[in-house]
């Protein structure tokens, strides 16, 4: 949606409580208010559309209020967790969709996250870097000659090859220092 | 364009705009048959494509209600939406992004290549190879597949450049930027590619094959053909003797017609088409036209798949350029070693920001997820396309509680994955791992599936009546003149992407249907 999108505000405390809870679900310091507060309107007008949302999303902010008491002031540990406690209840499931989908289509964000959108208009990227790429080598793009094994293992030095790096990836992966979702 | 009367009793019948539909209907209309194609979805001129993932997925996709279950993870993180299917002339083409592999020839005859495997309904196909060798060639000529017969191979993206250098630091022998159903060069009156992306949203440069800019013009100049977009097919009916005579359709009014017919393909992808033949139960086809043997609707395949991310210290912008232009193919073969049988491709995908964030975690959230969006522009990904195995309780069945916009019963999706499947993808996901990885990831992490935009199975063909839906022509057992021209009819699914091979099947069903018709046979 675009920045100057029109959309219906929630009544203050709940726009309020969603905004917190918009920051905690998807916090990026690098943005700021204004995204997160089009995604809570834009939320805000999907539950209009219907009489059982719009009653989801008003208790719900409500007793995430209560819990957090002021949630703009609360701390972004006690938000997170009173998320993580809320996962899987219908509340949690609307307004974490909602926001994720909202503010990953607002400009704002396109600009500060580094994508530009539709390319058509420029020219695509054909004379503008779609093959740039200067950290790695130029690889062949034709089909190799050497012919496909269709039946059986590849020839060893290439299953060698293969096994040695899937075991150096497996290693690095065991080393815990990443997460896989 | 040339009109036919709804009581013309001599035009072919042909049901979905899809690469499987639009291929029959130009090899008939121009043999001079009487074409008539039924399409539920709206013409939609390449101009008026939006290139924002949000706003195409909204125009161009199927959005009529639908149900996943099973243990497969869309019934969990993608319930309505188990398949993404294309919804408007041309079919899911619109959203394809064109990679054009062949099936192998054992690819054919898995029962026989794999042996018996429990849980599993392999079936050998009941069509020689070789004889569709020359219909891929043709296929491929009509989709100005790159790098074939002098044409020039798609030229290296950014994704591509990850890609295939991880590829060969791993030991891969097979990787390239194709067979690829987009030009790089102008063919057949359209232009060569800008590399602008958004594959998926129509392509408004119309470099991409679909048969919206292909086939379907082709045969409105044939002046033998008459296509009704808006036109949602209901119900095949049939004559006293058992023959299909017309088939009722809605219209952009919702007003019911018939189209009288002298037979009628089916080609509406391999949910709408069981669904279809569902809906026309019948005195003497009390369960559905074809499914006497109790196989139509099951057997459903849409690929054992995944992706895998990897985030890297350096730009890559994998949003540049063509959105699927890699393939490695050196895991494509059966090897039984691996610990499953049949094989796959990894294959490149890039995601504008929307897609991104909606795949690469269903359901994610918190400051770990946050980071990897952070990471958007220093990420590359690859698909898993590997085939799956047919069981009979993967299936498409009629929904007892669901309806869709008009008023029938919505198809339910059923999947379970069979362990060969799981077992395909764990080594899958940790191949594109170490390929990611040879080239410097920082970060790697695993996806599961995005909706299925293969689907195939649900009218499988057989020799015997017993064992399928249709026969070796696409010919449905037991109403003569009834076809299924789409991915449904595949017995297995091999490794490839499917479309090339539903063309393949295509053209080579006209031309059995035209001799048909010169012997004199109806
Ligand atoms: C994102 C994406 C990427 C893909 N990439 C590739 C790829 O790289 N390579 C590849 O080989 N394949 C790819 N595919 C798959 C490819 O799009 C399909 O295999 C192909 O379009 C199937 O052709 P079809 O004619 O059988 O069905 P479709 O193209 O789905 O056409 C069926 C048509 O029938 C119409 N229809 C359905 N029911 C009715 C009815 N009752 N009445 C009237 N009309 C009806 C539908 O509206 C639709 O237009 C991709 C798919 C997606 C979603």
């Amino acid at each position: 949606m675009t920045e100057d999108q029109p959309a219906s505000p929630a009544p203050g405390a709940t726009a309020s409580t969603l905004l917190a809870l918009a920051r905690a679900l998807y916090p990026h310091d690098r943005l700021p208010d204004g995204p997160y507060e089009r995604a809570v309107a834009l939320l805000a007008a999907d539950a209009a559309a219907s009489a059982e949302l719009s009653a989801l999303v008003a208790a719900g902010a409500a007793e995430a209020g209560a819990a957090l008491g002021d949630p703009a002031a609360a701390t972004a540990e006690a938000r997170t967790a009173w998320l993580e406690s809320h996962q899987g209840e219908p509340f949690f499931a609307f307004v974490r969709e909602r926001i994720c989908f909202h503010l990953y289509d607002d400009r704002e964000v396109w600009q500060l996250l580094g994508y530009p959108g539709p390319s058509y208009a420029l020219g695509g990227y054909l004379h503008r870097g779609f093959d740039e790429l200067p950290w790695l080598p130029d690889p062949r793009v034709v089909e190799s000659d050497e012919p496909l094994v269709e039946l059986g293992p590849l020839d060893p030095s290439v299953a060698s090859a293969a096994s040695a790096a899937s075991a150096a990836s497996a290693a690095a992966a065991s080393t815990g220092a990443e997460a896989t979702a | 364009m040339r009109h036919y009367e709804l009581d013309d009793a001599d035009v072919a019948v042909i049901v979905g705009s899809g690469p499987g539909g639009a291929s029959l209907a130009l090899r008939l209309a121009r043999a001079g048959l009487d074409v008539v194609m039924l399409e539920s979805g709206r013409w939609i001129d390449p101009e008026d494509f939006v290139d924002d993932e949000r706003i195409a997925f909204a125009q161009l996709s199927w959005l009529e209600a639908r149900q996943a279950t099973g243990g497969w993870t869309l019934a969990r993180d993608f319930p309505a939406l188990p398949a993404w299917n294309g919804h408007a002339v041309g079919g899911t083409a619109l959203l394809w992004t064109g990679l054009t592999p062949r099936f192998k020839d054992h690819e054919f005859r898995t029962r026989s290549s794999y042996g018996e495997i429990a849980g599993a309904s392999l079936a050998d196909w009941p069509i020689d190879p070789a004889e569709l060798a020359p219909y891929y060639a043709e296929s491929e000529r009509a989709m100005g597949v790159s790098h074939r017969e002098g044409r020039p191979p798609m030229p290296a993206n950014t994704s591509y450049r990850v890609f295939a250098n991880g590829a060969e630091r791993v030991g891969y022998r097979h990787y390239a930027t194709g067979p690829y159903a987009t030009n790089v060069e102008p063919y057949d009156g359209r232009p060569g590619t800008i590399q602008d992306g958004f594959n998926s949203q129509g392509d408004r440069r119309r470099s991409k094959w679909t048969p919206l800019v292909s086939e379907i013009p082709k045969a409105i100049a044939t002046e033998r053909f008459e296509l009704r977009p808006e036109s949602h097919a209901v119900r095949i009916t049939l004559d006293a003797a058992g023959r299909a005579d017309g088939v009722e359709y809605l219209d952009r009014d919702g007003v019911l017609r018939r189209q009288r017919a002298a037979l009628v393909a089916v080609a509406g992808n391999a949910i709408e088409t069981p669904r279809l033949l569902l809906l026309s139960a019948t005195t003497g086809h009390e369960r559905g036209l074809g499914n006497a043997s109790d196989h139509l609707g099951r057997h459903y395949m849409r690929h054992t798949t995944g992706v895998v991310y990897g985030q890297f210290p350096d730009e890559v912008h994998m949003y540049r350029g063509e959105n699927m232009a890699g393939i490695v193919a050196d895991e494509s073969r059966h090897d039984p070693e691996r610990g499953f049988a049949g094989g796959y491709y990894l294959e490149t995908i890039s995601q504008g920001l929307p897609s991104f964030t909606t795949f690469m975690e269903p359901g994610g959230w918190g400051a770990d997820f946050t980071a990897r969006v952070e990471g958007y522009t220093r990420t590359a990904a690859s698909w898993i396309c590997g085939e799956d195995l047919p069981q009979p309780g993967n299936r498409v069945t009629l929904s007892s509680t669901l309806v869709d916009r008009w008023g029938l019963p919505a198809p339910e999706v059923h999947y379970d994955d069979h362990p060969n499947d799981v077992a395909m993808r764990e080594h899958a996901y940790g191949r594109v791992e170490a390929m990611f990885r040879a080239v410097g990831a920082e970060r790697v992490w695993r996806a599961p599936a995005m909706p299925s935009g293969h689907n195939l199975g649900t009218a499988r063909m057989s020799a015997d009546p017993a064992d399928g839906v249709v026969d070796p022509e696409g010919r449905v057992h037991g109403v003569p003149n009834l076809f299924v021209s789409d991915g449904s009819v595949f017995t297995t699914g091999a490794a490839a992407n499917p479309t090339l091979t539903i063309m393949a099947l295509s053209l080579r069903q006209g031309d059995r249907i035209v001799d048909a018709r010169r012997r004199g046979e109806r």
